[in-house]
C-alpha cells in the first residue's frame, strides 16, 4: 500500500463519514442496555456480520472494503465499550456475568463474521 | 458553541449528542485506519493487522476508562465526543471477529481481551485519582 493509496481522499472522507454514522447507530443501540449491555452486544454482532459480508461481496474493490469494513463496521462495533461493560459487571460483584458477556461477545461476533463471509 | 447559541437554533440535547458522536466516531475510525495503514507500510501486511488491532483496542479501552472519570471530561459534550464517539470509533470488535476467523488465534485474542479489561480499569483508576476519588468501579 502506497502513501497515495492510504491518503486517497475518497477513502479518507468515506471512512470519516461511515465511521461517524456507525458510531451514531451504536450509541442509539446502546440505549437498549439494561443489566447486560445488550445494545453493545447487538452492535458488535451486527457489525461483525456486515464486515464479513462486505469483505466477500466487495472483494475486488479496495475503496468500498475500506469504507464499509474499516469505517461503517468499525464505527458500529466497539471493543472499549465491551471493556467498560465487563469491568462494571466485575465492580458490581458479578464476575461470572462479566466472563459470560465476554465469551458470548467473542463467540457471537466471530460466528457472525463467518456467516457474513459465507453469504457475501 | 455555547448552550445559548445551541438553544437559539432549536437543536435538542439528543441531536447535539449525535452530532458530537458522529464527529468523534468519524475521527476515531480515521485514526484507526491511519494507524493500521501506517503499520502496514512499515511492518508489512502479515503482522500489521494484529499489532494495529491490539494497539487500538487496548489504548482505546484505557482512554474510555480515563474519559469516564477524569475531571477534564466531566461534561456531557466531551463525554459524547471523546468517549462514545472517539474511543468507540477508534476501537473495533468486527476487526477482532474477522481476525479470529482469518488467523484462528484464540490465544492472541484472549490476551487482547485481558489487556483491554485491565487497560479500562487503569484508565478509570487514573481518571478517578485526578478527580480526587479513590474508589475503583
Amino acid at each position: 500500500m502506497s502513501l497515495a493509496e492510504i491518503f486517497n481522499p475518497l477513502i479518507v472522507l468515506g471512512i470519516f463519514v461511515a465511521g461517524g454514522l456507525g458510531s451514531v447507530l451504536r450509541v442509539s443501540l446502546s440505549k437498549l442496555n439494561g443489566f447486560w449491555p445488550w445494545g453493545i452486544l447487538l452492535a458488535n454482532v451486527v457489525a461483525s456480520f456486515f464486515a464479513g459480508w462486505a469483505v466477500t461481496f466487495f472483494e475486488a474493490d479496495v475503496t468500498w472494503v475500506a469504507i464499509l469494513v474499516v469505517g461503517l463496521a468499525g464505527g458500529l462495533s466497539t471493543f472499549s465499550s465491551w471493556a467498560a461493560g465487563a469491568v462494571q459487571l466485575v465492580a458490581r460483584d458479578r464476575p461470572l456475568a462479566a466472563a459470560l458477556y465476554t465469551v458470548v461477545t467473542l463467540i457471537l461476533s466471530s460466528t457472525a463474521a463467518w456467516v457474513g463471509l459465507l453469504l457475501g | 458553541m455555547s448552550s445559548l447559541e445551541t438553544q437559539s437554533r432549536g437543536s435538542s440535547p439528543l441531536r447535539s449528542e449525535f452530532v458530537l458522536v458522529f464527529m468523534g466516531g468519524g475521527l476515531g475510525s480515521l485514526a484507526r485506519y491511519l494507524i493500521g495503514s501506517g503499520l502496514e507500510v512499515t511492518l508489512g501486511s502479515a503482522m500489521a493487522g494484529m499489532y494495529s488491532l491490539f494497539f487500538v483496542n487496548v489504548a482505546g479501552a484505557f482512554f474510555l476508562g480515563l474519559v469516564s472519570f477524569h475531571p477534564y471530561f466531566a461534561n456531557d459534550k466531551r463525554k459524547a465526543f471523546w468517549g462514545s464517539g472517539f474511543a468507540g470509533g477508534f476501537t473495533t470488535m468486527s476487526g477482532v471477529a474477522l481476525f479470529v476467523y482469518q488467523q484462528s488465534s484464540v490465544t492472541i485474542t484472549s490476551v487482547m481481551f485481558a489487556f483491554g479489561f485491565f487497560a479500562f480499569a487503569a484508565g478509570v483508576a487514573w481518571g478517578k485519582k485526578k478527580a480526587g476519588l479513590n474508589e475503583l468501579g
